[in-house]
């Protein structure tokens, strides 16, 4: 069979729409022919849709062009822990108070009453939105809830996505989950960017004892929130103070407040930030 | 479409391969097919309409028809891409793996481009699933050797990149 005449050439794509992926890159290695076959986005995006079939979440820009770039980026991309802001706006989070929490909060919270989890959505002002109907905990929204992303959670720093800060709550820490969602969580919360089940049914991963954030993990942040001090995060890490810190407002030199804070230096700056000793 | 009177449905249609042979099958075999369908004269009153003459060889011809005459009454089943496995018994049903599994190679080819030109988009797909399937898991020489290819001089750069994606497709899938 020759592989240059045309008709055979579309059946021959016709065959290789059922190869999976491997069987697509071992055809590329056997002649240059076969290889702009394998290539061709016709065939991958039959992959992609298989692929992507039941996954929470696949960025855009790989869902806007199936191919085999598209396929591996995606693969590599599941993985990513750092959320964009426009991702994170354009996802509706699934809500719950770990127990941690305490039962002041769990008694409240509807997913604990009825397995019908709150849902928040954050949106591109800054602002936080309820987006359900559920009656519980409406008094806290009388006080705008407002988000940003912060570079410090958990005695560590992050790059830009990995924790959003929302008022002086404890941080939520984003990570991935095994099928491709996103879950957001604090000692105290979280969120899912997909709909989750009845806690007796929820998978173990998404179960408290199956998430990584506790109380001892964020002790810090648990301790300024319950006592309600407003200290910048930055200045309880342990690791090298005088690493470098990019401050999220604007208009300020990264450098001079990143500069050498020492141990010493941190008791100072908790009152006056800019005093470099 | 017409609507199909009874004596319609029990009319036979002549269709010729390129060989010569005729077959006379049921209408509803027939227009299984959807090409030959278009193709056959519901003007014409009388039984012995004119002979529909079809570019295929009778041996492919014949096959073709013994599928539409199976297939009018059950419907195929739809195949999966990417294919779960290489058994297509568990995926088609016994009796279309035992259909499409023909000696000759050849013959699977003839089927899909036969499959093409009267636009039997079942068969096209179990053809070519079967054909998948036998390609499937061979090595890049013996798919040389099934296409009867000559082998090419990589450069050190093209044989470094597919390694790098043999390296992603077998464990990029991995959770």
């Amino acid at each position: 069979m020759s592989l240059d005449e045309t008709p055979e050439h579309v059946t021959l794509e016709r065959v290789f729409t059922f190869f999976e992926p491997l069987d697509l890159c071992v055809l590329a290695s056997v002649s240059r022919a076969l290889r702009g076959l394998s290539e061709r986005d016709s065939l991958w995006s039959v992959l992609c849709t298989s692929l992507w079939q039941g996954k929470a979440f696949v960025a855009e820009r790989f869902r806007q062009t199936p191919s085999k770039a598209s396929y591996r980026g995606s693969l590599a991309d599941k993985h990513r822990d750092t959320i964009t802001r426009g991702e994170l706006c354009s996802l509706t989070w699934h809500f719950r108070f770990k127990r941690d929490a305490g039962e002041e909060w769990t008694d409240a919270d509807p997913y604990w009453k009825r397995g019908s989890p709150m849902q928040w959505s954050f949106r591109t002002d800054g602002k936080m939105e309820r987006a359900d109907d559920h009656p519980e905990l409406r008094a806290n929204e009388s006080e705008v809830r407002r988000w940003k992303f912060t570079r410090v959670s958990c005695g560590a720093r992050g790059p830009k996505g990995r924790f959003v800060k929302v008022g002086r709550f404890p941080a939520y820490v984003v990570s991935r989950t095994a099928n491709w969602g996103w879950l957001m969580e604090s000692c105290w919360v979280v969120l899912y960017s997909f709909p989750i089940s009845p806690y007796s049914q929820l998978p173990n991963e998404y179960r408290d004892e199956g998430l990584k954030v506790d109380t001892d993990l964020q002790w810090a942040e648990a301790f300024l929130y319950n006592n309600a001090l407003n200290v910048p995060l930055r200045y309880l890490l342990q690791d090298g103070a005088d690493s470098e810190y990019e401050p999220e407002t604007e208009g300020r030199s990264a450098k001079r407040r990143g500069g050498a804070r020492t141990r010493d230096s941190k008791r100072r700056k908790k009152s006056s930030p800019k005093a470099n000793g | 479409m017409e609507t199909a009177p009874m004596e319609t449905e029990q009319r036979l249609v002549k269709l010729s391969s390129s060989q010569g042979d005729v077959f006379e099958v049921e209408f509803g075999t027939a227009c299984y097919a959807d090409v030959v369908k278009q193709m056959i004269d519901f003007t014409s009153e009388s039984s012995d309409a004119e002979t529909i003459p079809l570019n295929l060889k009778t041996t492919v011809l014949e096959k073709v028809l013994q599928y539409c005459d199976y297939h009018r009454d059950n419907e195929p089943k739809e195949i999966p891409k990417p294919l779960p496995t290489t058994n297509l018994g568990e995926i088609v049903g016994d009796w279309d793996a035992a259909f499409i599994n023909v000696d000759d190679e050849n013959m699977l080819y003839e089927l899909i481009l036969a499959a093409n030109y009267l636009d039997i988009k079942p068969l096209l797909d179990l053809a070519c699933a079967k054909a998948a399937c036998a390609i499937k898991h061979m090595t890049p020489d013996a798919i040389r050797e099934h296409f009867n290819l000559q082998p090419e001089q990589m450069t050190p750069e093209e044989e470094q990149e597919m390694l790098e994606e043999l390296k992603w497709c077998t464990d990029g899938g991995a959770a």
